[in-house]
């Protein structure tokens, strides 16, 4: 089981990937995260976690262009496989059906008055 | 690291390149600099590049570092292993070990103490509101003597800065002239230092008032504010306010100046005197009776104020003709956060010159190589005695670097302890060693001062882990077991009897070293001056000719009163200005040689008659004034064509002659050579400052007589007597703290050395256990063995000898200062220092040889 659990960071991670589509890479994947959950990770955070995904075998990595504004260094660009999207839609049927079974009664906001 | 304007730091790019491993390097390196560039737009430069360095930090994550290879005999177990070997060895060499660790301990204390001291001055004048905008005025003066320094300046220079300079938003002045008050505090006399100061004295220097208020000060101006050291001593805190000291009623109590700032007083007050009306004082040649500091609009350069003061400069000395006498004066800013280290003469309180802080950093880095030095010498030595333990490990096959780790282990846990033990005995230590110097200490270290001597302490267990550790590791396994190899190689013999020669030749290099220096030292403090000023007591008169005349007439018929003499102003205060003197036998108006001059009356040869040596009939005086002289004068004005007593001296107008010298007589710093100088007998009358001999039985009394006669003929001044020989002791006060410290940091720097010696003679005495067990049994008396081990501890003094009496008489020719009394090295130093040491050395062995011949020999003889 440890090698597919799918933690809450690295859902994200390829959640936010898909988003992307083409354009994931490092620095877009960071900027993209940050924006969506409004708190800063560092790139060795998402380096960690990247390497763990690829580990899984749920993400695919290539090698990209580089640019002058990398000094001349190539981007890594990264891709959601088959497993990952499968790991993606277990975990969404997973948590939907824990939602479903909640009373909506006990999801009412309760104020003192 | 030096870094591009637009570039992340070098620095961390290249701790990144280090520690990552390298497939991953180019894609976060890549990632990490296009988000820089993106920051950089964003937040600016600062912001980019702080988050950069936040995101190399936190790349060290194992996924990204390269992984280290480790050597196979570094594994857990084994280090563990190396560890309890370690903790054995160092319980069975116990006192070795803990002699070892002390020795060290000490050496690290006293830098700890150095540093602090150092560390301590510069956090001075940090309290101070925009301390930023606060400068002082310090004078520099060119003379044909040369160029100095000096924190103070002329009185006049206050009006003329007023004018000169509108971006001056404040200017304080400090006034030297009240130096002493003395006053009856706890049932004896006591003099206190004194500084008049004016309004604008605490708009620049906002000090914290313990008690009352600072403008209370210019209510009255009987009104005096004083520190709370001195409410602490002598008062009680809730009489103190409207409580009296001598003439004055305190009005405040502020807190402790030389604490928080360069300044140093006892009290404050507002009533300075006001000179305009003296000549002398207003003169520009005397430039010591005030310290003026300003401070600068917002929004005002610096470097403009100094341009506009350097014009100012220019001004005066056209204004003064000072061309013509050879004399330059230049007005320089000094910012408030240099002050404290200033090399500026007059600088006032117990401070640590920039000069004096690279000298003590000097003598604490000679400190450390010594203490380094003797901590690696007794590893060394200790490990040489394990010499077989090595051989046999060895052959049963260990590896090269298990023999340096194990020996790195010990050392390290040795000198890490000795750093702790260092922190300990300065915690302990903090508070009896300032009172015994004059500077100011933190009772706390700085974690950047722990870190320095902890990253030492490291470097130093390492060094001396390795060093002894690596030898062994190469050596061949059978010299290990012989004593000599007989051919020249470098034998185990060999290299015990050079470690010990030269763990003496350092000690004694140090010790000669230490003696040539307090004798020095002692020289100087104890100098003859013609004058003791025993009996002497200096007053200033209130600019007033007529009632000067009157007022002399009448202290001259008291019968306490044995001389009375009249003199420009009070001697040996600080330093008068230089005249340029001309010498009449030479034409060129432009030729002058500069010399301090005093001038004084006809009553100042009784007063000081007894340091004068005539060189004329006395009867060729009459009224004629002429110079009484110097050695140095007397040097420096002889020249090729006549002798300085066979010519006239001019000091602008007339030419009057030499016809006495007072040989020592030192106007200036105490502590440097005389410079030229001349008391000039004049009969110019009256002069403002009377010195009066008073005779010693009647002391007391006569000087309350004087105190009445004063309050009758200026009620409206205070009197305020100096007493001359207080003047003359407080002139070495400053060298004297010097002195002390040196002592202070000598005698660890000796007692370091010395416990390396002991540890020396420990470890000869154990070498020669077996030797000495086997003689007993041959049949030797305890007295025969001393004597054998002490033949070759002869030896290695005197081959000590030969090396270290040299260098340490190169290293103190080689000290840069010019000294009143310089010390003539002499082989009786030599032969003084070589026999106390080798007396302290004798009776180390002794004692230790003794220990060991006591023991049985068959206890000796038996342990293998």
């Amino acid at each position: 089981m440890k090698g597919t659990h799918l933690g809450e960071f690295q859902e994200l991670a390829l959640l936010t990937i898909l988003v992307l589509g083409d354009d994931a890479y490092g620095v877009s994947i960071k900027r993209e995260i940050n924006k969506n959950i409004k708190r800063s990770i560092s790139r060795g955070a998402l380096h960690t976690a990247l390497t763990r995904l690829e580990e899984k075998g749920f993400l695919k990595s290539r090698q990209g262009e580089a640019n002058e504004e990398r000094g001349g260094r190539p981007k890594r660009y990264y891709e959601v496989t088959n497993k990952g999207k499968q790991t993606l839609h277990e975990t969404r049927e997973m948590r939907d059906n824990l939602w479903n079974k909640i009373p909506s009664i006990r999801l009412e906001l309760n104020y003192a008055s | 690291m030096g870094s591009n304007k637009n570039s992340p730091n070098n620095f961390f790019s290249k701790v990144l390149e280090f520690i990552c491993k390298e497939e991953l390097y180019e894609e976060l390196q890549g990632d990490l600099d296009e988000e820089f560039k993106i920051n950089v737009e964003k937040f600016g430069i600062q912001h980019a590049k702080r988050i950069y360095r936040k995101e190399v930090f936190k790349m060290m994550r194992p996924s990204v570092l390269k992984r280290l290879s480790i050597n196979h005999t570094m594994r857990t177990p084994l280090l563990f292993h190396f560890f309890k070997i370690s903790f054995r060895n160092l319980k069975r060499n116990f006192s070795y070990a803990l002699l070892n660790v002390i020795g060290f301990a000490a050496a690290l204390a006293v830098c700890l103490f150095c540093i602090n001291a150092i560390y301590s001055n510069q956090q001075l004048d940090k309290k101070f509101s925009d301390g930023d905008r606060i400068y002082r005025v310090n004078l520099e003066s060119k003379t044909l003597e040369g160029t100095s320094l000096s924190a103070t300046s002329q009185i006049a220079l206050y009006q003329k800065i007023q004018e000169a300079l509108p971006e001056a938003e404040n200017i304080a002045l400090i006034q030297n002239q009240v130096m002493y008050t003395a006053a009856y505090l706890k049932g004896a006399r006591r003099n206190l230092l004194g500084q008049g100061i004016n309004r604008d004295f605490f708009k620049i220097f906002d000090y914290e008032m313990v008690l009352g208020s600072a403008e209370s000060l210019f209510d009255n101006p009987k009104h005096i504010i004083i520190t709370k050291k001195v409410m602490d001593k002598y008062y009680q805190e809730e009489t103190v306010i409207g409580s009296s000291l001598g003439n004055y009623i305190i009005s405040g109590v502020i807190e402790d100046p030389a604490k928080v700032s360069h300044l140093d007083f006892e009290f404050l007050h507002s009533k300075y005197e006001d000179h305009t009306g003296s000549p002398f004082y207003t003169s520009w040649k005397v430039h010591t009776m005030q310290i003026l500091y300003i401070k600068v609009l917002p929004n005002i350069e610096a470097t403009y104020v100094q341009e506009k003061l350097s014009q100012l400069s220019k001004e005066i000395n056209e204004e003064l003709n000072n061309e013509d006498e050879g004399i330059e004066y230049n007005y320089l800013l000094e910012p408030l956060d240099k002050v404290a280290q200033s090399n500026a003469s007059l600088n006032k309180g117990a401070l640590l010159s920039s000069d004096a802080q690279n000298m003590l950093i000097a003598l604490m880095i000679v400190i450390l190589i010594i203490a380094n030095f003797n901590y690696t010498n007794l590893a060394m030595a200790s490990a040489i005695s394990r010499a077989k333990e090595v051989g046999i490990r060895k052959v049963l096959g260990t590896g090269k670097y298990s023999l340096v780790y194990q020996l790195l282990i010990e050392t390290t846990i040795l000198s890490l302890l000795g750093f702790g033990l260092a922190l300990l005995i300065f915690k302990l230590l903090v508070p009896s060693v300032a009172s015994f110097t004059d500077f100011n200490f933190q009772e706390h270290l700085a974690f950047d001062q722990v870190l320095l001597f902890f990253s030492f302490s490291l470097l130093t267990g390492i060094i001396s882990g390795v060093v002894p550790g690596l030898f062994f590791s190469r050596i061949s396994i059978m010299s290990l077991f012989r004593k000599s190899t007989g051919r020249n190689k470098l034998s185990i013999d060999f290299l015990k009897k050079g470690l010990m020669t030269t763990q003496v030749t350092v000690s004694l290099l140090v010790f000669t070293l230490g003696i040539l220096v307090l004798s020095q030292s002692s020289l100087i403090l104890n100098q003859t001056t013609p004058f003791s000023g025993e009996q002497l007591v200096a007053l200033d008169l209130p600019p007033s000719d007529s009632l000067s005349i009157v007022f002399r007439t009448e202290v001259e018929r008291l019968t306490g009163i044995e001389s009375v003499a009249g003199t420009r102003a009070i001697p040996f205060i600080g330093s008068f200005g230089y005249y340029g003197v001309r010498k009449q036998h030479i034409d060129d108006p432009t030729h002058r040689h500069s010399a301090v001059i005093l001038q004084a009356d006809s009553g100042f040869l009784s007063t000081f008659s007894q340091s004068i040596e005539w060189l004329a009939d006395k009867k060729m005086i009459k009224d004629r004034p002429y110079f009484l002289v110097n050695r140095a004068f007397a040097t420096s004005m002889s020249d090729s064509i006549r002798r300085f007593n066979e010519t006239t001296f001019s000091l602008g107008l007339d030419y009057y002659p030499v016809m006495g010298m007072i040989s020592d007589l030192n106007l200036t710093d105490p502590v440097e050579a005389a410079k030229p100088a001349a008391i000039m007998i004049t009969h110019e009358y009256p002069l403002g400052t009377l010195i009066l001999r008073l005779n010693k039985a009647s002391f007391a009394r006569t000087l309350g007589e004087i105190g009445e006669l004063y309050k009758t003929r200026y009620p409206n001044i205070d009197f305020q007597p100096v007493f001359v020989d207080d003047v003359l002791a407080n002139r070495m006060r400053q060298f004297k703290g010097i002195v002390r410290a040196l002592i202070f940091v000598f005698a660890a720097i000796v007692a370091i050395t010395l416990m390396g010696q002991i540890g020396m003679a420990m470890y000869q005495a154990k070498t020669r256990e077996k030797e000495i067990g086997v003689r007993k049994v041959l049949g030797a008396s305890l007295r025969q063995v001393v004597q054998l081990i002490l033949k070759s501890t002869l030896l290695q003094l005197i081959i000590a000898a030969l090396i270290a009496c040299p260098v340490a008489y190169l290293l103190f020719s080689e000290l840069p200062l010019d000294f009143a009394v310089p010390l003539s090295v002499s082989t009786y130093h030599f032969a003084g220092a070589f026999l106390l040491f080798s007396l302290i050395i004798f009776t180390l062995v002794s004692s230790q040889t003794w220990k060991t011949a006591s023991q049985n020999p068959v206890d000796s003889l038996q342990n293998e």
